[in-house]
């Protein structure tokens, strides 16, 4: 029979449901995501950006983009869909029940004389007396004579009425849909099977899992390898000077990892003399100085010499043999910079305070990694009045140092100043005194229109309280928001000299400076402004319904934060314990990743007063509980409930008033 | 098999646990797939490793958290009820392996057969027992491996009734087995409204409209399970925070729990046939009454009397088993009025000792409520023949939307 021919024209239809299960889901998968990304313009259109080919969209890099491999995949999947439907509709035969009116061509209520007709018309056709072919023999057995049977039979008949077979009840016959050569287990081929099987059902997936584990026992969840969070954490100091921190940063086992060949020496002594001049050795005993450096491990020395030819923007000169490993530097740094700058902030006191002046350290060393200038010429800024040295301007397009100094001498000293001037002055003043052409100050505007400014707006308190007490839960609630010359609020940042796309990134640091100490940390981006918009008016719901507003109240405010955040503000929420009674001049930073010379700060004063009682018993509790408050005495909830229940007799039926209340209110929604 | 497992010195990252917890299942699903050896060859390809399944363990857990919870045997450290735990799971595992085999479900074997079947039968149990703590004690999601592995056949079973590449002989004609195939072969290969009528209500395999109920059985279930009453308490230092009661604040337990009756009972009764034979009145009065009281009717029209019987029998129980449930596990309000007193959480308007009364107006209410919720949606789905039964499909949800909520936090 054609049973086994049947089976293997199953076979393409099962593998067409399987892929569909897999491909249609994926597809709609991926083409929500492109109209989602498409639209996207976030990056600095200067000519410096426009050149390097992180941004390029060619028709070539769009192509390039497309085939990706999961993209490729998806394409082949969706012709083999098509390949299978056009194959099962040529393979295609209609397989009918067994119908004996139709076999023997008749109209179903045929006459008994009608049927013999047929019959023995089909005889002389399919007979085997008369046709010797054995397709034919077969046919006339199991079709021709079987419908005769049924409909002249009586007891075939009846059969026929009830199982819809004349030979009586027909069980199911069960069968795999594979193709025949798969079925057919008995020769080499039953082998080959069940080692692909073993192989890849098996052995592949342990395989991939063991390589897996084993790797993930020696990488955290943030891929950065165990051995260097616990060097970082080890070598992070409290008084870590910024020009130090390079020295923790190299210290990474990513770093290390990276072989030094014996060929790279001659190339290093070349990039040493280049970069010489950043590594600040003693002049007076240069030599030793040098000896010194060049005994560290050679990996370090490889590895600072590459960041320093990065900084120095020397990287044309870095040789031919050194450039895959200055690439895998330049990729690994900013994800090592991340982490140096958590291991800044881990708690290291009792009260889960971090370091300040690290983590301030790292943030200059990582905007001075993105822009590509040096920690040397960021000497003479400081941090307290916010003063740059030149390294702000060469964050600029087409500037140097001459350029820089010229501006000096016109009483243009930051890039703040800069910025304020008039747009005719500035243009004025590149042409002027810089030479500079028409299409380079576009250049320089377009950069400027994306330097952010950010304002910082912070508010510490307990919720639900007028005054902070000692060891309350205290909430930092600040308001971080980015305005740009372009209007734009997620960007990518104006990097050139960094070879990736890089998202800007801030740190929101609460500290308190006089003793080193940052209380609250959060890093924010402002690209996903959804889940901004979420947990904002989420945040303000929480904390005015803490209060027991009204709703129409909580309403307002979410949809005023909601608002806010549209308009390019960000809400930082954190959590700190109020340390002892006292005043604390803290300090709140936003500082930038990537942008030099826009970082902000302001100073919140928090007071915090004696501890007096629970906070939730005062609030809890109503009249009895305040005038037992005013006593101020018992420090012990457990006291101080008695006092309450023993005052307020008549304070019992007024709560279960309230309850009832509360129920009748809640009741239906829960319905 | 006292060794215990220690639990993890710092937290695991999610893909590592994830990964475990996806090692587990596959060598569930290998085991599950093996069968045992020594057994007749006829009996080989239904008889895997995974015979018992969990069931033991389940049944000795549920068993010793009862005794433990009504005061009947005095444990209190956790470690030694769970030493217990597994070594009542193992001697149920024999039991349940000689039952087995006394009943000839693996065909006439001999004494070192059935031996070794028995060996067979406990070391696998033992490497569930030993899975389930591994995910338990954190090194994988969800919350136990019984619940994921039961999430795991259910998910199975739906994929399988969907996209089967088994075919069927029926009437002359091959059909597929699974209803998703066989709608693309109407719909595709020869395109007929017979073909496509026939995947929907065929009744001799896996149709479509089985699988449309599941779905709708899903979403009912999904619905139920987001239910939840909020209270928002606060702590001494005035943090306000939002504890919810779930409706079906017993969750899955009394269904569970009757399962594992209805299994127990049933090896219990095969066991005795066994021993005074089917044929007399008792035996035949019992199986007639263990059927009606645990299995759902083939047509609620042809036999009510039947559905009558089951339908009450599973909502009335249920509602009763996890009112009970909540005194003996230790979630009922008094219990829970005591762990926040410690704490120092109070729901504010309310004095602390007057927490309980709150507390008392709705997880008793909850838990009923939700016992005969899920009475009535196990009741839905077997008597409409869902695939993987109510209780599968309920455990399965349950264990899913609690695996995405792990991932989801993190």
């Amino acid at each position: 029979m054609a049973a086994s021919e049947e089976m293997s024209s199953l076979f393409p239809i099962f593998i067409l449901s399987v892929l569909g299960l897999f491909v249609v889901p994926w597809t709609i998968y991926r083409l929500a995501r492109a109209a989602r990304r498409q639209g996207r313009n976030l990056h600095c259109h200067c000519s410096l950006c426009a050149k390097s080919p992180k941004y390029q969209v060619s028709l070539w890099r769009k192509l390039g983009r497309f085939s990706t491999c999961s993209n490729i995949t998806l394409v082949f999947l969706w012709i083999l869909m098509i390949f299978l439907v056009y194959y099962i509709k040529l393979s295609a035969r209609e397989s009918q029940p067994f119908e004996p009116f139709s076999i023997l061509g008749l109209e179903p209520n045929a006459s008994d004389s009608e049927i013999k007709k047929a019959y023995r018309r089909l005889s002389v056709q399919y007979h085997p007396d008369k046709n010797p072919d054995p397709e034919a023999n077969a046919y006339f057995v199991d079709y021709i004579s079987k419908a005769y049977q049924a409909l002249t039979d009586p007891v075939a008949r009846e059969n026929f009425a009830k199982w819809g077979h004349p030979d009586g009840r027909q069980g199911l016959k069960m069968g795999i849909a594979l193709p025949w050569f798969l079925l057919n287990i008995n020769g080499a081929t039953g082998g080959i099977i069940l080692l692909g099987l073993v192989g890849c059902g098996i052995l592949l997936p342990l395989l991939i899992a063991v390589v897996y584990l084993s790797r993930s026992s020696k990488y955290t969840g943030n891929y950065i390898m165990h051995q260097t969070l616990s060097s970082y954490y080890y070598l992070m100091k409290p008084s870590l000077a910024p020009s130090k921190v390079m020295d923790v940063l190299i210290r990474a086992a990513e770093f290390v990892e990276i072989p030094v060949r014996r060929s790279d020496e001659e190339p290093l002594q070349k990039l040493f003399v280049v970069v010489r001049s950043e590594l600040n050795l003693d002049p007076k005993n240069l030599k030793q100085e040098q000896a010194k450096f060049w005994k560290q491990h050679p990996a370090l020395v490889k590895t600072e010499l590459l960041l320093l030819a990065h900084l120095t923007r020397s990287s044309a000169d870095v040789p031919a043999g050194l450039a895959s490993d200055f690439a895998r530097i330049i990729q690994l740094t900013p994800r090592l910079l991340e982490e140096l700058m958590k291991m800044a902030l881990a708690a290291r006191s009792a009260n889960g305070h971090g370091w300040l002046r690290p983590a301030l350290g790292v943030m200059d060393l990582s905007q001075s990694f993105f822009q590509a200038v040096t920690l040397n010429s960021r000497k003479g800024s400081d941090r307290a009045s916010l003063m740059e040295g030149s390294a702000a301007f060469m964050q600029l397009p087409h500037f140097d140092d001459s350029v820089h100094k010229k501006l000096t001498r016109k009483k243009v000293r930051t890039l703040q100043e800069f910025r304020d001037l008039k747009m005719d002055e500035r243009k004025e003043l590149l042409s002027t005194l810089a030479g500079f052409s028409q299409g380079q100050i576009v250049d320089v505007e377009e950069v400027l229109d994306m330097i952010p400014t950010v304002t910082i707006d912070v508010t510490c308190g307990t919720e639900g309280e007028e005054f902070v007490q000692e060891g309350d839960a205290v909430t930092m609630r600040a308001w971080i928001s980015v305005k740009r010359g372009n209007g734009l609020t997620a960007a990518y940042a104006h990097t050139p000299y960094y070879s990736n796309v890089k998202e800007e990134g801030f740190w929101v640091l609460l500290g308190d400076a006089s003793a080193n100490s940052v209380w609250v940390h959060k890093r924010i981006t402002f690209m996903d402004e959804a889940a901004a918009i979420s947990s904002a008016s989420k945040a303000a719901q929480e904390s005015l319904e803490g209060k027991g507003a009204e709703e129409s109240e909580v309403k307002k405010a979410v949809s005023e934060a909601v608002k806010r955040v549209k308009e390019g503000s960000r809400l930082v929420t954190g959590m700190f314990e109020a340390p002892e009674e006292g005043t604390y001049n803290l300090t709140a930073f936003c500082l930038s990743d990537c942008w030099l010379g826009c970082d902000k700060k302001v100073s919140v004063k928090l007071k915090v007063s004696k501890k007096v009682r629970p906070a939730v018993a005062t609030k809890a509790l109503s009249a009895a509980a305040d005038e037992a408050d005013e006593d101020g005495v018992e420090d012990e909830e457990e006291i101080d409930e008695e006092v309450v229940e023993d005052e307020s007799g008549s304070e019992y039926s007024e709560d279960e008033e309230d309850t009832k209340g509360e129920m009748n209110g809640e009741d239906p929604k829960h319905k | 098999f006292s060794v215990e497992i220690d639990s993890p010195k710092s937290l695991i990252p999610l893909e590592t646990r994830i990964l475990n917890t996806g090692l587990c299942v596959f060598v569930y699903m290998i085991s599950s797939r093996l069968p045992l050896f020594g057994i007749s060859p006829e009996h080989a390809s239904q008889r895997t490793l995974m015979d018992l399944g969990v069931a033991p363990i389940a049944t000795a857990s549920m068993a010793i958290q009862l005794l433990v919870g009504g005061n009947i045997i005095c444990i209190k450290e956790k470690d030694s009820i769970n030493k217990l735990q597994k070594m009542a799971g193992m001697c149920f595992t024999v039991v349940l392996a000689i039952l087995n085999i006394v009943g000839g479900v693996y065909g006439p074997i001999g004494m070192i057969g059935s031996l070794l079947v028995i060996l067979q039968l406990v070391l696998a149990v033992l490497m569930l027992i030993y899975m389930d703590e591994v995910l338990e004690k954190g090194y994988g999601v969800g919350q136990s491996a019984i619940s994921i592995f039961t999430a795991c056949s259910v998910c199975e079973d739906v994929i399988w009734h969907a996209f089967s590449p088994i075919t069927a002989n029926f009437r002359g004609v091959n059909e597929p087995e699974g209803s998703v195939v066989a709608l693309i072969r109407g719909l595709i290969s020869s395109f007929n409204m017979r073909t496509v009528r026939q995947s929907f209500f065929r009744n001799y395999l896996p149709n479509l409209w089985t699988m449309v109920l599941t779905i709708l059985m899903i979403c009912g279930i999904l619905y139920l399970q987001s239910l939840n009453m909020i209270i928002r308490v606060t702590n001494r230092r005035g943090d306000y925070m939002n504890h919810s009661i779930r409706l079906f604040y017993t969750a899955t337990t009394p269904i569970m729990f009757l399962t594992q009756l209805a299994a127990s009972v049933g090896k219990v009764y095969e066991g005795l046939g066994h021993v005074f034979g089917y044929e007399n009145f008792t035996m035949g009065a019992l199986g007639g009454m263990i059927y009606k009281v645990f299995h759902p009717p083939e047509s609620v029209i042809q036999e009510p009397f039947h559905f009558l019987i089951y339908s009450v029998f599973t909502v009335v129980s249920s509602t009763l088993i996890s009112k009970a449930w909540l005194e003996l596990s230790g979630s009922s309000s008094k219990d829970i009025a005591r762990k926040w007193k410690e704490q120092g959480v109070i729901i504010p308007g309310h004095r602390s000792s007057n927490t309980r009364k709150e507390l008392d107006r709705y997880i008793p209410v909850a838990a009923a409520l939700g016992g005969f919720g899920i009475g009535v949606v196990s009741v839905a789905a077997n008597t409409m023949g869902v695939i993987g039964s109510g209780t599968g499909l309920f455990l399965a949800i349950t264990t899913i939307c609690e695996i995405q909520k792990t991932i989801q936090k993190e």
